[in-house]
């Protein structure tokens, strides 16, 4: 039965985490817009916009418009 | 004849007249449309129009070049930026036109258009845009006209360099709870091998261990997550009022305390599951009906309508632009064509006509002559004027409405809601109970007398009547705000179920602000006429000219059109023109030479036009009333007492008096009369909707128990209020109100169930055999019935409603 000390204790730890993880995230800001990131997400790097953003290039699509 | 197509415009999807504004071989209804259009093709950036909605632009038409020099000025820019130094400046506007994907990516990749920007962030609940920019490249005025030409016009109001930043986030309340649910969901696994071990019990040696833990874990919840309750619990006690707090306290302080007793002395692992969920579904409850809605504000006043800065002549005669704060009396300034006049002030030019429609409730344009006294908050419809201020902004005629008493007093909390009058009860009975109970098993066993004491607390505490009122308010404020009416917060709910009388405005409330019914009166007019007057109102930009285009093209579609020479517009007159060979001109009764109309005795305003000198007739531009609002006043006619109080004079008293009571349509009343008007029958006992839309209605609508403003779009200026409602859901009004009353009733039936509930556990407590586990069998159960029958409910009857 002396394992059970262990897991309570593991169980615990791995909670304690990510309570401070949700702390942290609350403090970072990220629930005051619930928003704009679900948009921000979908655009897509225009082909153009190399010299702006150089790090993003991974996904050049362009949509026709119709 | 030819059949009509309907054409949209390219950028902001609405109707176009015709298709002569092009570009790209793209039609636009406005040249500010095709300007945002062009500007985002010379920039490479046309996939604004591919990301997500079809037409995601702003209609252009309304907005007027200004003059945005005086954000240069170190006093204002001071005020307007954030922050900044020497090279970066960091600003924040308010920019309500925001409202789709399409509108992110392209504030957001503003940079593109103007590399002086560095970096830009949108935060679209709060329909604000946060720009970092190098400010000695691109001074903070460019910054501005850039964003009107790309249709994103930032506010910029007297507020802006007044306040105050009011950050009103949820953060605290998500702490409290996710703090609340860990402490639960981990308690809750500790306390079931006790339960679920039968009779022999759990190891001595866990129990010692689980019971630590628990206690360890409710700590913060105890200390931190239950504050909520604890706080104003004692403020109601130093207040003598009887809140749901303090027996919610009681019972959280019982339940905790017991725990601790029970675990230290090894009897069982306590009451702190149930606790801790207890805190966590309150909390959930508060975060429920706490539904803010952040692009929309519930408390400007007149500092957000307006203007940040006015043009003033120094005493070397050059023009300059100032704060309007700084405007004292007997200045000299320049009101522009559409601009505001922001303090009381006597006109130095000859004529001028002023649109107080907003203010004061007249439909019509105000002609002012030389030397007369013009109160503040008039729009200029003419060329641009000179006045000499009298007072400063904050003392004028308009402003000096805020001093009054309804401004100055905080919501007052006399008012009881629901849960309030019924926990004045509530509590104190429990304690009577709980009391009873202990005296009654104190001669024979003192602990049991505890035991009963603390039972009767923590069983009766009243988590699922506490749930009821905020999920019950908390939907029906979610299912509103789908029609596009938006509660400051859920108690107006409950204010709105008492309502016995209702207090309309007319003018932009009863009335439409824009949409004017024409009516053509003269003779007939020949197919060469009607072209030409199509010809030179084509070129017309004056809303009544564009009215009356409209009106043509509808009535008589025709396609081709003369050429116009000698083309002349003269702002607050008319226009005129040689078009076919014929001197046309169009405009007031002056412009033409009709000289036999008295203006005071037109009904409406009026166009006419001539064919040289030769007058055929004129059309009249009528305010129509609101889709619905005839049905409405018949429906509500029989269950509420009806009110008209409208600034404007008493023209419209014919067509008004067929809807409502001759005695109960009141005209010509000033703002402040609109105000005491209110309180006045306030006094006599009425429960009080009021529902305008004007700066003029601010003092009734605070006045009155619910404040209803009513907006074209909610993009546009609202004056205080509990309620901001999309003008297109006036017609259902009075299922809103029916709504309302449903939602009291079924607040009422989830006290019903909850008591119940408490009945059953009190049996249990009042005999000292609460068990730990039933009470976690409980307290779950009451909670989750309450929530299911509130939602359940409150749907329902919207659907019966006919708003879901």
């Amino acid at each position: 039965m002396s394992a059970m000390y262990m897991l309570i204790a593991f169980s615990l730890i791995i909670a304690t985490g990510f309570v401070i993880a949700f702390i942290w995230a609350i403090h970072s800001g990220q629930y005051d817009d619930k928003y704009t990131p679900s948009v921000r997400i979908l655009f897509d790097d225009d082909p153009k916009s190399e010299n702006v953003d150089s790090s993003k290039k991974n996904s050049i699509k362009k949509k026709k418009s119709s | 004849m030819e059949t009509l197509q309907k054409i949209l415009c390219e950028h902001c999807g609405e109707d176009c007249i015709d298709d002569s504004i092009q570009s790209d071989e793209k039609v636009f209804c406005c040249n500010g449309c095709k300007a945002v259009y062009e500007l985002l093709h010379e920039t490479g950036m046309e996939s604004y129009y591919s990301k997500d909605v079809e037409s995601p632009g702003v209609s252009q038409k309304k907005y007027q070049f200004q003059d945005y020099s005086y954000l240069d000025h170190p006093e204002i820019s001071a005020k307007v930026l954030d922050f900044s130094d020497s090279k970066n400046a960091f600003v924040t506007f308010k920019t309500p036109q925001i409202h789709c994907a399409s509108c992110v990516w392209l504030l957001e990749n503003i940079s593109r258009i103007n590399p002086a920007i560095s970096f830009s962030q949108v935060f679209f609940d709060k329909r604000e845009v946060t720009i970092r920019f190098d400010i000695s490249k691109l001074p903070l005025s460019e910054l501005v006209s850039l964003m009107t030409k790309i249709g994103y016009r930032p506010d910029l109001n007297l507020d802006k360099v007044q306040d105050q930043k009011s950050e009103s986030t949820n953060r605290p309340l998500y702490l409290k709870i996710g703090i609340a649910g860990f402490a639960f969901g981990n308690i809750m696994l500790f306390s079931l091998p006790e339960y679920l071990s039968g009779n022999e019990g759990v190891d001595s040696q866990f129990l010692t261990l689980f019971g630590t833990l628990n206690i360890i874990l409710a700590l913060p919840v105890f200390f931190y997550s239950s504050l909520d309750f604890f706080i104003p619990a004692i403020k109601s006690i130093k207040n003598r009022f009887w809140s749901m707090d303090i027996a919610i306290s009681l019972g959280i302080m019982a339940m905790f305390f017991r725990s601790l007793y029970e675990i230290s002395a090894g009897l069982s692992v306590g009451y702190m599951d149930s606790f801790t969920m207890l805190v966590f579904l309150l909390l959930v409850g508060r975060l429920f009906q706490k539904k803010t809605y952040d692009q929309l504000s519930f408390e400007r006043d007149y500092n957000s309508y307006f203007p940040l800065a006015v043009t003033r002549l120094n005493k070397s005669g050059h023009e300059e632009s100032v704060a309007a704060t700084l405007i004292n009396s007997n200045d000299i300034i320049i009101i522009r064509n559409g601009e505001l006049i922001p303090a009381d002030a006597t006109l130095l030019d000859d004529s001028a006509s002023l649109d107080y429609s907003f203010v004061t409730g007249e439909a019509d344009p105000i002609q002012c002559t030389k030397g007369q006294l013009c109160y503040a908050g008039g729009r200029n419809l003419g060329t641009s004027v000179q006045f000499k201020t009298e007072r400063p902004v904050s003392a004028s005629y308009l402003t000096r409405l805020w001093n009054h008493d309804v401004f100055a007093k905080q919501e007052s909390s006399t008012i009881q809601n629901i849960s309030q009058r019924f926990s004045r009860y509530f509590s104190p009975i429990i304690l009577g109970i709980a009391t009873i109970a202990a005296l009654f098993w104190l001669p024979t066993n003192t602990s049991l007398a505890i035991n009963a004491f603390t039972a009767v607390l923590i069983v009766a505490c009243p988590c699922a009547l506490a749930l009821s009122a905020p999920f019950t308010l908390g939907w029906i404020t979610n299912l509103l705000s789908r029609n596009k009416i938006y509660l400051k917060n859920g108690e107006v709910a409950e204010k709105l179920a008492d309502i016995n009388t209702i207090v309309f405005d007319k003018t932009g409330t009863l009335t439409s602000r824009s949409t004017g019914e024409i009516v053509y009166m003269g003779r007939e007019l020949s197919s060469d006429e009607l072209i030409m007057l199509h010809s030179v109102l084509h070129e017309n930009t004056h809303s009544h000219g564009r009215a009356f285009y409209g009106w043509l093209q509808s009535t008589f579609p025709i396609k081709t059109r003369f050429e116009l020479k000698n083309y002349r517009e003269v702002i607050g007159s008319g226009v005129e023109s040689i078009c076919n060979g014929r001197l046309v001109r169009i405009g007031t009764a002056a412009w033409v030479g009709v000289t036999m109309v008295d203006p005071k005795s037109m009904q409406h305003p009026r166009l006419y036009f001539s064919f040289d000198d030769q007058i055929p007739g004129y059309v009249e531009i009528r305010n129509s009333f609101r889709a619905g609002v005839q049905e409405l006043i018949k429906n509500l006619m029989n269950r509420f007492k009806l009110f008209v109080l409208s600034g404007d004079n008493s023209r419209d008293k014919d067509r008004l008096s067929t809807m409502f009571n001759d005695e109960v349509l009141l005209f010509n009343k000033s703002p402040e009369e609109k105000l005491n008007m209110i309180q006045k029958l306030k006094s006599h006992g009425y429960h009080i909707a009021m529902i305008g839309d004007g700066l003029n209605d601010a003092g009734a609508l605070k006045a009155s128990h619910v404040g209803i403003s009513l907006s074209d779009d909610t993009v546009s200026f609202t004056p205080a209020s509990d309620i901001i409602m999309d003008a297109s859901s006036l017609s259902k009004l009075n299922h809103i109100l029916d709504f309302t009353k449903d939602g009291v009733q079924i607040i009422y039936a989830s006290f019903v169930i909850s008591i119940l509930y408490n009945i059953i556990g009190l049996a249990f407590a009042v005999t000292g055999t609460l068990s730990p586990i039933i009470c976690a069998i409980i307290m779950p159960i009451s909670s989750i019935t309450v929530i299911a029958f509130t939602t359940l409910a409150t749907h329902l009857s919207a659907r019966r409603r006919e708003l879901w």
